[in-house]
């Protein structure tokens, strides 16, 4: 499949879910090779925002356009090629191993999966069952299984929620080092710092019917933030950028 | 004499060349095979083939709506009389060769036309007219017993739940043949259930409780506590009348008995 | 591991297929058997029940697996979404209105059940909670009106609705071949579907995102499995267990991915209800148990014993 140099757009979304109306008028380009954050406090719309590019929610206004063809135009097969998705943990009634879930998710390519088996810390758990691991286990193999799938976009819902830090950092390293590699990914979270060392652009949705995308020195203000999740930031600058703390007291 | 010795047995030969080979697969099969003498004609039965006494000793095949095909082939049957003959079972033993026969009479009548049709399917032509004429000068014997007034009736055929027979069921036709009235005999079905208040808008003034399994003074005190002092509680023998066979009109005798001797009947025979 | 566990199934078959041929009321050497009755009750009695067993067992188990991937649900099985109901009352309602064929009910039970498919299709786009919810209440429905048929019918046809309904394997008015040639088309259906049934273990969100189309999947596995589950309570009754336990003794043996599953459930579910049934018919010969009866005597102690196994 052929890469442009854009690799989706959003143009003038506006997302519905049951009754309410999540935002409206969003846009935003993405060029390959970058990280998208979004952000914003619960219930806004960031996992709705994801479903609408992977083409499981259908927008009332604007469309999700990935090569020159809206996402909803795509058969669920070909979508497929272009686009994986870390979403909720996969039920574990039916004793997959993680070996299993794996393959489900992969090309068949040996190395890249070593490659990232070992990437993410999965690799003494191949034959263990699914629902004997940790949340934090099950994650890494989620996030694995987007890895294995060589698509030019990657959407993550909150890659994180569950990890240690070390799992983290290793989590957003990866993030980078894709990223070089042409990809796009495109991620929630809920950490700003982590939002604000790994992305290029992020996506404010403020959960009262507005959001926004820019570059993220932009959109990474205090005075953004602070009116976004109702907190009181303070500002630490260093060498290399700025840093927001909540206040905890 | 030797002449006569020797049609004697060629008479005979015939009879024992066409013996069948009869699997009696529902009581009343058995009952009715042995008493018209073809006891020594059946190679196997069903449970609850109990009488008569010869029939307990007789290789059980399974039930009467569960046959056990392979064990009743290993008896090389040549007939066999079902209570249903719509069963896989049958099926199979058609199937093998074997020729069924369903029987399930309703009434009396019908039972009294069974027997003939079994009598000459087992070459006992002439025992089974002579049963026939036998019961049939009975039942108008017993219809002569038959009560003046046509007394209401409950027949109690279970307790709880409240079954009782319908207007389509053999009990049904014992109870019109011993001169009484049914009072549910407009419900079309054959063991209807019902409820105390049915059973009190009915108005019955016996009330007919067969004693298998029952404590019959218990039945006696509920229904006095419902339809006051004066009901009349009867018991009679539930396997007489719970199976179309000629002990059908023992029971009938016992009922007709016992309600002949009922005060209200004695009453009315003097009007 | 798994050639072992393979090999040892496929040696455990034809042990089993050699036990189910000989018991009964007495042991008829399968390969010698000793006089012309005991061929005549090999032939016409004990190969054609065993073959109908093996059919009816995998078809069961098949759409047990089915429909447990189709609801997300391990505790599915055939019966949930009422096709069984419906078929039996097919079946007792032609039994009350012309008493004395068994083609007929035959007949009754696989319209009932296509009646029954009709009717839980219309839900199956409300996605898999309504589905189940639609199914479950179908089903108590279907049951009610059994109930008011027994109430309402002879006492002799009650005997033989309840004996059609604990099911019976001495025949079948669908012959054995078609049941045979079912069995392996489904079978291989359903292998040709089974890595987008794997997918669809992940639920529907990650099975699309696989690139399956799951609506049409779930319209597919449900018109699948239905009508597996009618040919089969066509054939025998509605005969319980083997569609519930197959499937997961299967995957504790050989795990979850369905290429696997499938096959193992479509000859297990067989084996399982061939043994009972050869069981059902000389535990107290020369009387016979139901079926339903020794698949679940037969299955839950070998279920329990691997379940305890793998913990």
């Amino acid at each position: 499949m052929k890469v442009g140099r854009h690799v989706f757009e959003i143009r003038g979304l506006s997302l519905v879910r049951g009754s309410r109306e999540l935002f409206r008028g969003l846009n935003v380009e993405a060029v390959a090779g970058s990280v998208i954050a979004i952000i914003g406090p619960n219930g806004a719309g960031k996992s709705s925002l994801l479903m609408a590019l992977a083409g499981m929610l259908e927008p009332v206004a604007g469309d999700c356009v990935i090569q020159d063809q809206a996402v909803g135009g795509y058969s669920k097969a070909e979508l497929a090629t272009f686009v994986a998705w870390q979403g909720e943990l996969p039920p574990t009634e039916f004793g997959l191993t993680v070996e299993q879930r794996l393959n489900l998710a992969g090309t068949g390519d040996v190395d890249s999966f070593q490659h990232v088996i070992k990437e993410m810390d999965i690799d003494a758990l191949l034959l263990r069952n699914l629902a004997e691991l940790s949340s934090g286990e099950r994650q890494r193999v989620e996030i694995a299984s987007v890895m294995l799938r060589d698509c030019p976009l990657w959407l993550f819902d909150e890659p994180t929620s569950h990890l240690d830090l070390q799992h983290q950092v290793t989590c957003m390293k990866m993030f980078r080092t894709e990223a070089q590699k042409e990809r796009v990914i495109v991620t929630v979270l809920h950490d700003i710092q982590q939002a604000a060392s790994v992305a290029d652009q992020v996506i404010l949705i403020d959960g009262k019917g507005g959001a926004e995308c820019g570059d993220v020195k932009a959109m990474m203000k205090a005075e953004k933030l602070e009116s976004l999740f109702n907190v009181k930031l303070t500002t630490v600058v260093l060498d290399d950028g700025e840093v927001h703390l909540p206040d905890y007291h | 004499m030797k002449t006569l010795l020797i049609t004697a047995i060629l008479l005979l030969l015939p009879l024992h060349a066409n013996a069948e080979r009869i699997l009696a697969l529902s009581p009343h099969a058995c009952e009715i095979l042995a008493a018209i003498g073809a006891a020594d004609d059946m190679v196997g039965a069903v449970e609850y083939c109990d009488y008569p006494e010869s029939v307990t000793r007789l290789p059980k095949v399974g039930s009467y709506n569960r046959i056990q095909v392979e064990s009743a082939m290993l008896l090389k049957p040549t007939l066999a009389v079902v209570m249903n003959d719509g069963t896989k079972a049958v099926k199979k033993l058609r199937k093998l060769g074997v020729r069924v026969i369903a029987s399930n009479p309703t009434t009396i009548s019908d039972m009294l036309l069974e027997i003939k049709r079994l009598g000459s399917l087992s070459g006992r032509v002439w025992e089974a007219e002579m049963l026939v004429k036998r019961l049939t000068q009975r039942l108008s014997d017993l219809d002569v017993m038959k009560a003046k007034r046509k007394i209401p009736v409950f027949y109690e055929i279970w307790s709880d739940p409240l079954i009782t027979a319908g207007g389509s069921s053999r009990i049904h036709d014992v109870l019109s043949r011993a001169g009484l009235q049914n009072v549910f005999a407009e419900l079309p079905m054959e063991g209807p259930k019902v409820n105390v208040e049915a059973v009190l808008r009915a108005a019955p003034e016996v009330i007919i409780v067969p004693a298998e399994n029952r404590n019959v003074a218990e039945r006696e005190k509920f229904w006095k506590q419902w339809l006051g002092e004066d009901i009349t509680v009867i018991s009679v023998h539930a396997d007489l009348l719970h199976r179309p066979t000629p002990r059908l009109l023992d029971g009938l005798e016992e009922l007709m008995k016992k309600i002949a001797q009922l005060p209200m009947q004695q009453a009315s025979q003097h009007e | 591991m798994n050639k072992i566990k393979i090999s040892g199934f496929v040696i455990l078959s034809f042990v089993l297929v050699y036990i189910a041929l000989g018991i009964g009321q007495a042991w008829i050497n399968p390969f010698f058997p000793a006089s012309a009755m005991e061929q005549t009750i090999l032939w016409e009695l004990r190969i054609p029940r065993l073959l109908i067993a093996f059919a009816v067992g995998g078809l069961l188990a098949l759409a047990g697996s089915w429909f447990q991937v189709l609801l997300g649900n391990p505790l599915a099985e055939p019966y949930v979404l009422g096709v069984a109901g419906s078929a039996a009352s097919g079946a007792i309602l032609m039994l009350m209105m012309a008493a004395g064929s068994v083609w007929l009910m035959s007949a009754g039970a696989f319209a009932g059940a296509l009646v029954g498919i009709v009717i839980v299709m219309a839900f199956v786009h409300l996605g898999t909670g309504r589905l189940l919810l639609a199914g479950v209440v179908l089903a108590a429905f279907w049951g009610a009106f059994i109930t008011l048929l027994l109430a309402l019918m002879p006492e002799h046809d009650i005997s033989v609705a309840f004996a059609w309904m604990m099911g019976d394997l001495s025949d079948s008015d669908i012959p054995v071949a078609v049941l045979l040639i079912v069995w392996v088309i489904a079978l291989v259906y359903g292998l040709f579907l089974s890595r987008s049934l794997d997918a669809l273990l992940l639920g529907e969100k990650h099975a699309t995102m696989l690139g399956v189309d799951v609506p049409k999947l779930r319209r597919v596995l449900l018109l699948l499995a239905s009508f597996v589950t009618a040919i089969a309570v066509t054939a025998a009754g509605t005969i319980g267990f083997v569609g519930l336990v197959i499937p997961h003794l299967m995957r504790l043996v050989f795990g979850s991915l369905h290429r696997m599953v499938l096959p193992a459930s479509a000859i297990g579910g067989g084996l399982l209800l061939m043994l009972a049934d050869a069981a059902s018919r000389s535990v107290i010969a020369p009387a016979e148990l139901p079926v339903g009866v020794l698949t679940a005597m037969i299955g839950v102690p070998v279920f329990l014993w691997l379940l305890l196994k793998k913990t």
